[in-house]
């Protein structure tokens, strides 16, 4: 019996592409980082901003935090950045 | 301002509030429909952010699934202001005839500033220039400045040299005025020092050639006070460039005759005053009256630059002020007479004895047929050497 080739639907397809692909921070000082890579925002307030990366979440603390525009993939973030934490 | 806040400004910006739980489903919802976002701020449990117009429009149907509340804080950017103005169908053809003027304007030379020497020979030079085809008014592309200037050096001699550069509409033409040599024989050819004028020789400096006359001796004019020419032991004959100063006390007689009745004209107080401008050359007058034709009047006339906003445009301002006067007899006092004669005197000893300085005078005043004379006898020391060239068959 012959192994029968199933295509994959093309969502599925993108979300795999997506899990593959690295994401990239960049921190300028403490007051602006850029993250590409991202796939959205899970929650958002002046003093913790929490961004879903793939197969995790990315949590940044700090104050007065503003986003200065955001897109599908990449986001950036501004204002006085204390720490960050990865949850996997 | 930023090429960013550029763009958002012509591309419209709607700033707005969502208030409600959950902001961050409008932002994931928002940025999956491509609705751009920017200036993101949580502030008092609500979410301001900015979009553009057609985002907005997009945000109030992905508004519905997160339930919260959208609300327009404020409108900026050309999409606005251009739906504000769509009845006033003037302002675009407006705009555009205005950039049209201001490049149409900016092809003529609208001031022409002239600095150095002094203010005589700045009038001669714009005089020269508007004849030699530059002035306010002259279209840009049609003059030459390279031969414009050539002209204008050509034209008076007394500039040693003239420059002309354009800068925008302005034009700076700087001068330099020439400074006339004295005359004097060239120092590689002999001459004699010989008596400008006569009087008693006080001393003789001769720094080169062979002086012929000592301390307290009386010249006429034209006797040999330095001689360039001397013959030595062996019967040679020795040439020299004679230099010096030859320093005698010479006596200089001015007289000055002031009549005691004058006719002098006296202002009445009545004055007629004409306005014109004048824009890029043509005169626009700003009275229609005309001068009046009957008495004695005195015209003063002024010249103003036209300056907006510290900027000076081609428009002149001139104003002529008649000033009617009336002739009276005037008879003077011997005192102010005597004055009279004595501020003429000074002028005349400063102009035709400029190198004499005045040891003591002697005045006389005397007063006849209604006229003051003042006669001064003036005691002077000065140098009376003149350079004369010696010279020589081939």
């Amino acid at each position: 019996m012959k192994n029968k080739v199933v295509p994959v639907p093309r969502r599925e397809r993108n979300n795999r592409v997506a899990a593959l692909q690295p994401f990239r921070i960049e921190l300028t000082g403490n007051c602006e980082m850029d993250i590409d890579g991202c796939r959205g925002i899970v929650a958002y307030d002046s003093d913790c901003i929490k961004i879903a990366l793939p197969k995790m979440i990315l949590c940044i603390y700090g104050r007065g935090l503003t986003i200065r525009c955001m897109t599908r993939e990449s986001v950036t973030l501004c204002g006085c950045i204390l720490r960050t934490e990865f949850i996997t | 301002m930023s090429l960013i806040a550029v763009v958002h400004w012509f591309r419209g910006c709607v700033a707005f509030e969502a208030a409600g739980k959950n902001p961050e489903k409008l932002l994931n919802s928002a940025v999956q429909r491509g609705i751009p976002l920017w200036q993101i701020e949580r502030r008092s449990g609500a979410l301001f952010a900015c979009t553009t117009p057609g985002g907005y429009h997009q945000l109030r149907f992905a508004v519905r699934k997160t339930g919260l509340r959208l609300r327009n804080k404020k409108r900026s950017g050309f999409p606005f202001l251009a739906h504000r103005f769509r009845r006033r169908w003037g302002v675009l053809p407006g705009l555009v005839l205005f950039f049209v003027l201001i490049r149409f304007l900016s092809m003529f030379i609208w001031n022409i500033n002239v600095t150095g020497g002094d203010e005589a020979m700045r009038r001669q030079v714009t005089r020269t220039a508007a004849s030699l085809g530059v002035a306010s008014g002259t279209w840009k592309n049609s003059v030459s400045l390279k031969q414009i200037r050539e002209d204008l050096l050509r034209e008076i001699p007394e500039l040693s040299w003239a420059s002309m550069n354009l800068t925008g509409c302005e034009l700076n033409i700087e001068l330099r005025e020439r400074s006339l040599p004295p005359q004097i024989v060239p120092t590689d050819r002999p001459c004699n020092l010989k008596a400008r004028i006569g009087g008693v020789v006080i001393r003789v400096d001769a720094r080169a050639g062979f002086a012929v006359v000592s301390p307290g001796d009386t010249v006429v004019p034209g006797d040999l006070l330095v001689s360039g020419v001397r013959q030595d032991a062996f019967g040679a004959t020795m040439l020299r460039h004679a230099q010096g100063e030859v320093i005698a006390a010479t006596t200089h007689r001015i007289t000055c005759e002031i009549p005691l009745t004058q006719k002098k004209q006296i202002p009445t107080g009545e004055t007629f005053v004409r306005r014109r401008l004048a824009v890029f050359g043509v005169e626009i007058p700003l009275n229609l009256t005309s001068p009046p034709q009957d008495g004695v009047f005195t015209r003063t006339f002024s010249e103003e630059p036209v300056e907006v906003l510290g900027v000076r445009v081609p428009v002149r301002r001139y104003t002529e002020t008649w000033s009617r006067v009336e002739e009276k007899t005037v008879t003077l006092t011997e005192q102010e007479a005597a004055d009279q004669a004595e501020r003429e005197l000074q002028n005349r000893l400063t102009e035709q004895f400029p190198l004499a300085r005045v040891v003591s005078s002697v005045k006389t005043r005397q007063i006849g047929d209604g006229v003051l004379t003042l006669t001064a006898v003036l005691q002077c020391e000065e140098n009376i050497a003149q350079e004369e060239q010696i010279y020589l068959e081939e």
